[in-house]
């Protein structure tokens, strides 16, 4: 009983550190998800050498690569989807989701 | 020995008159009190002269490469624009409310204070990310932050004063694929 009580009294000091470690980890200040403005950027006078350019560049060709591959593997997924769809019923390209896939080509 | 004996007076007078005002309470503490102008100048004083000896021995690595502006952008925006603002903001509640009022980095009157050079600027930018400020509002980030990332903040505090908003906003956005490390 004795040890018992013990063991509880160590043990809420112990998940308070725990908490407190959690508590500040880096990432609970990290506001995520925040898209870059590519569009508003000016491009006269751009110098290429300049860090600054070089950075706005960089993180621009990665965001629009990023969407890129999201919009693919969108598409890959729907596409897979319309497959399955058309194993699934041989009658499926008369049907008016058939037509809105093959639109979808048209981006 | 009658001249030593009045020095000795002398300072135990001062010593208890300056333990009667510690203990008074009337000095006040209030941030929306501003300190005397010799109080300031005496914090002013130690404090840049404890900060320009810590930092005179840092080694400031090259801070141009353009993974650091990225890597120290969103860090920035998140831990450190709130009070020290950035390009478009002039305050902040923060700003306002802190005494004394933090810099506005944005502006980069910061870099130039001291007349030092721009290496001994970031050495002193490095020290205070990391180690923080006493009775000031500035946290030390060196318990959660390792040297790589305080750096990469030191490197975009050199451009800071140069951004316009538009490329604050791409530079310090933080979308979920980069999400390395954190």
């Amino acid at each position: 009983m004795k040890t018992s009580k013990n063991t509880c009294l160590l043990a809420f000091p112990l998940l308070l550190v725990t908490l407190w470690a959690v508590a500040h980890d880096p990432s609970e200040h990290a506001e995520k998800n925040v898209k870059p403005d590519c569009a508003a950027m000016d491009h006269d006078g751009m110098d290429n050498n300049d860090p600054v350019m070089q950075a706005m560049m960089k993180k621009c060709m990665s965001e629009k690569s990023g969407s890129d591959d999201h919009h693919d593997h969108d598409h890959d997924h729907d596409h897979d989807k319309g497959q399955q769809d058309s194993a699934a019923s041989p009658r499926a390209e008369d049907s008016p989701a058939s037509d809105e896939h093959s639109g979808h080509g048209d981006h | 020995m009658k001249c030593v004996k009045k020095l000795l007076l002398v300072a135990v007078f001062t010593a208890v008159a300056g333990a009667a005002f510690l203990y008074s309470g009337v000095y006040p503490v209030g941030a929306d009190v501003e300190h005397q102008r010799w109080v300031y100048w005496l914090l002013e004083t130690l404090r840049e002269r404890s900060i320009a000896r810590a930092s005179q021995d840092i080694e400031v690595p090259a801070l141009d490469a353009p993974e650091l502006l990225l890597a120290g952008g969103p860090d920035y925006n998140e831990m450190c624009a709130s009070c020290h603002l950035k390009p478009g903001k002039d305050n902040s509640d923060l700003s306002i409310g802190l005494y004394p009022a933090p810099p506005n980095l944005s502006l980069g009157s910061d870099q130039g204070q001291s007349g030092d050079d721009a290496q001994s600027a970031a050495a002193r930018q490095f020290w205070i990310i990391k180690h923080g400020i006493k009775a000031s509002g500035m946290p030390a980030w060196g318990p959660t932050h390792d040297d790589q990332r305080i750096w990469a903040m030191v490197a975009f505090l050199q451009k800071l004063p140069d951004l316009t908003p538009v490329q604050y906003q791409i530079l310090t956005a933080r979308s979920e694929s980069d999400d390395h490390g954190h």
